[in-house]
């Protein structure tokens, strides 16, 4: 298993953190062992291939039957990967706020609060389980850990991927 | 909230060193309306107010039992002739629960207008007003100001408007508040002022944390957070938290990604990049070419409603640091420094010292002061027989500079030349400057290209560089100049004396009148 990492690239000058990202996923190993497998994404840079409708489809497909089941087992994955996601390096994944996130370490008890975000057209839905919060400068600024997954027909859980989201609540 | 008082007794505005000490406390939506009116009816060639409503065919938003408005206040001097009054927007109360922003766009707004009926004017303030075409849009959000939500209603339910705007749209997650562009009314309204003007820059006034903030600040940027407008972003926030001074201390400047973190789609990176970067905004980036503005947010104080004993008074509104010192004139200087900034201008500080008639072989000396501007790369006086010696001049002085310092703010430096004029006839003369070549600096900007905000390039390119027509009624139009002047002073030069009545003896060209 390898580290997916998308990046916008526009700029002529790439920052430090770019080679030194890249020589630690040569080193790095899988995320996740027996417990199951994940990707990540740094903070805030752009999700591949996930599937999310717009807010009003998504509260309109909240109401599904399909979904309250999926996201019971999507939760489920999630807090079976709990140890190995505690074990993520999370200042690696940070982008800002990288000080205070220094010597934090995610609780011992999972707690995710999970939502669908969209369907694939074989039914397959596309979740997301906000976890815990984690440090920032500042008040307003609220970051989370994040867990994106794909729920097949049938309660199979695929495609999980953490990283961070931030919301600026000025 | 203004009191009537102040639209009864403008003579008593307080200017520096004319305390008044009336403190200030919290607007509301109808003391808004209310005080808004009263500054349009005092000051009517001043001021258009109007409603995006009337305006441009917005919807009223009901709540309790009243159709909320959003009111825009235009002020510009159309009595003083200008080919192009340079623009700026400034925006409060986005979010309807930071309240705090809506008294300093209120209180920007009345200092301004009152000054320029004042018998004894702020020389500088009047300045501004002639000089300028302010569109002041207090309270963006009154369904949130009167509920104390942050929210306004959108296409969606309740979204925040300030990611409701058209850069970087959220493309993917589902993690942005709002799907729709456009979708409230007060993204609309921004909206409908963009696609008719050409802001040089806009300040978005906000509350909840202390720091002037720029682009970029959109997740779209996240890798490299220099703009290519970088340089003139922070020449201009530093000038406005230095103005501002160090109430609660001064407030921090940078991007909103280095300060902060990313958001999509706010208004600060919308104004600055939706007109040249369309690509990566919304389809109705298409309506707005325009948008091309140094943008800011302005985060006031920490709280959203900061306790009223920290609002301060305006006693000494103009003074850092002053005897009522506090969050309002805070930022209505710092909205000062903006609307200052937005164009160079020249003035002279001698004028009338200088004689308008003079005999052949005189010296003459011309100071002038240059204004607008953050560094003055070339100054000197030019004269000539033709009336625009800006750009047709038969000789000029030796060019001075001073691209250190503040040379154009607040106390400008005063620049001097002397002038002999060796032959007879009528002279037109003027200082020029050339300004603010610093703005192109650029270290890696993202992406890789030249300066793109008007107010850069206003200074730094000759000739045409939009002309927007969307409003019949009101052309916005930017022309660059990269050599600005002032008034030519017309100046009668004779080869005989000059006596102190003005008329001249001996010469060849007997005796003639010069007008004073």
């Amino acid at each position: 298993m390898f580290k997916m990492i998308e990046i916008k690239g526009r700029s002529a000058r790439r920052p430090l953190w770019l080679p030194a990202l890249f020589i630690t996923l040569l080193l790095s190993a899988p995320v996740a062992g027996a417990e199951g497998a994940f990707t990540t994404v740094p903070e805030m840079a752009p999700l591949p291939d996930v599937v999310a409708f717009k807010a009003v489809d998504r509260r309109q497909l909240a109401k599904d039957a399909s979904v309250a089941p999926a996201l019971e087992a999507a939760t489920r994955h999630a807090e079976s990967l709990w140890p190995a996601l505690r074990r993520l390096d999370l200042v690696e994944l940070s982008r800002w706020h990288i000080e205070p996130t220094k010597g934090f370490v995610l609780p011992e008890e999972p707690a995710f609060e999970a939502r669908v975000l969209g369907r694939e057209d074989d039914g397959s839905l596309h979740v997301d389980l906000k976890g815990p919060r984690l440090p920032a400068n500042f008040d307003i600024v609220h970051r989370h850990l994040h867990v994106i997954a794909v729920v097949r027909p049938g309660g199979a859980v695929e495609g999980v991927t953490a990283t961070i989201r931030l919301r600026i609540y000025e | 909230m203004m009191r009537a008082l102040r639209y009864l007794a403008p003579a008593l505005l307080l200017l520096p060193g004319a305390a008044s000490a009336t403190p200030f406390t919290f607007s509301t939506y109808d003391s808004m309306v209310a005080d808004l009116q009263a500054l349009a009816a005092a000051h009517p060639n001043l001021t258009d107010l109007y409603t995006a409503q009337d305006r441009f065919g917005l919807p009223t938003i009901p709540e309790g039992g009243d159709d909320l408005e959003t009111w825009i206040l235009r002020i510009a001097n159309e009595q003083m002739e200008s080919e192009s009054k340079a623009e700026i927007l400034l925006v409060g109360v986005q979010h309807g629960d930071e309240v705090v922003s809506l008294d300093v766009c209120l209180e920007i707004a009345r200092l301004l207008l009152e000054n320029h009926a004042s018998a004894t004017p702020n020389p500088w303030l009047k300045t501004l007003v002639d000089r300028r075409e302010i569109y002041i849009m207090p309270m963006a959000n009154p369904w949130g100001h009167r509920r104390g939500v942050r929210g306004s209603p959108g296409a969606e339910g309740t979204e925040d408007m300030n990611r409701d705007h058209l850069y970087d749209r959220c493309d993917g997650g589902g993690f942005c508040g709002d799907d729709e562009a456009l979708s409230t009314v007060g993204a609309q309204a921004i909206h409908e002022l963009a696609r008719r003007h050409n802001f040089r820059v806009m300040l978005d006034y906000h509350g909840g944390i202390e720091l002037i903030i720029h682009p970029w600040g959109s997740p779209l940027h996240f890798s490299d957070t220099e703009s290519p407008d970088d340089r003139g972003h922070d020449l201009l926030g530093q000038r406005m938290s230095d103005y501002g001074g160090n109430f609660n201390g001064a407030y921090p400047v940078g991007t909103s990604n280095d300060l902060l973190g990313p958001v999509n789609s706010p208004l600060d990176d919308t104004a600055y990049a939706t007109g040249w970067d369309p690509a990566n905004a919304a389809t109705e980036a298409a309506e707005v070419p325009g948008w091309r503005a140094l943008s800011y947010t302005v985060e006031i104080s920490n709280q959203k409603r900061p306790p009223v004993s920290t609002l301060g008074g305006d006693a000494d509104l103009l003074t850092p640091g002053g005897s009522e010192d506090g969050y309002v004139p805070k930022n209505v200087r710092i909205g000062l420094a903006a609307i200052d900034s937005i164009e160079p201008w020249i003035e002279w500080t001698n004028r009338d010292a200088i004689p308008t008639s003079v005999a052949v072989g005189d010296t003459i000396t011309l100071e002038w002061s240059v204004r607008g501007c953050f560094q003055v790369d070339e100054t000197r006086v030019r004269f000539g027989a033709a009336a625009n010696p800006l750009t047709t001049f038969d000789d000029q002085t030796a060019a001075q500079q001073q691209t250190t310092g503040d040379p154009c703010w607040l106390t400008p430096r005063v620049f001097t030349a002397d002038v002999t004029f060796q032959n007879a006839g009528q002279i037109f003369v003027t200082p020029v400057a050339q300004v603010d070549n610093t703005l192109l600096m650029q270290n890696s900007p993202d992406p890789n290209v030249a300066p793109a905000a008007w107010l850069a390039r206003s200074r730094t390119e000759n000739g045409l560089l939009i002309t927007n027509t969307v409003d019949p009624n009101e052309t916005s139009t930017i022309v660059g100049r990269t050599f600005w002047g002032a008034a030519p002073l017309e100046i009668s030069v004779g080869d005989g004396v000059i006596f102190a009545d003005g008329f001249e003896s001996g010469g060849t060209t007997a005796w003639t009148i010069t007008v004073p």
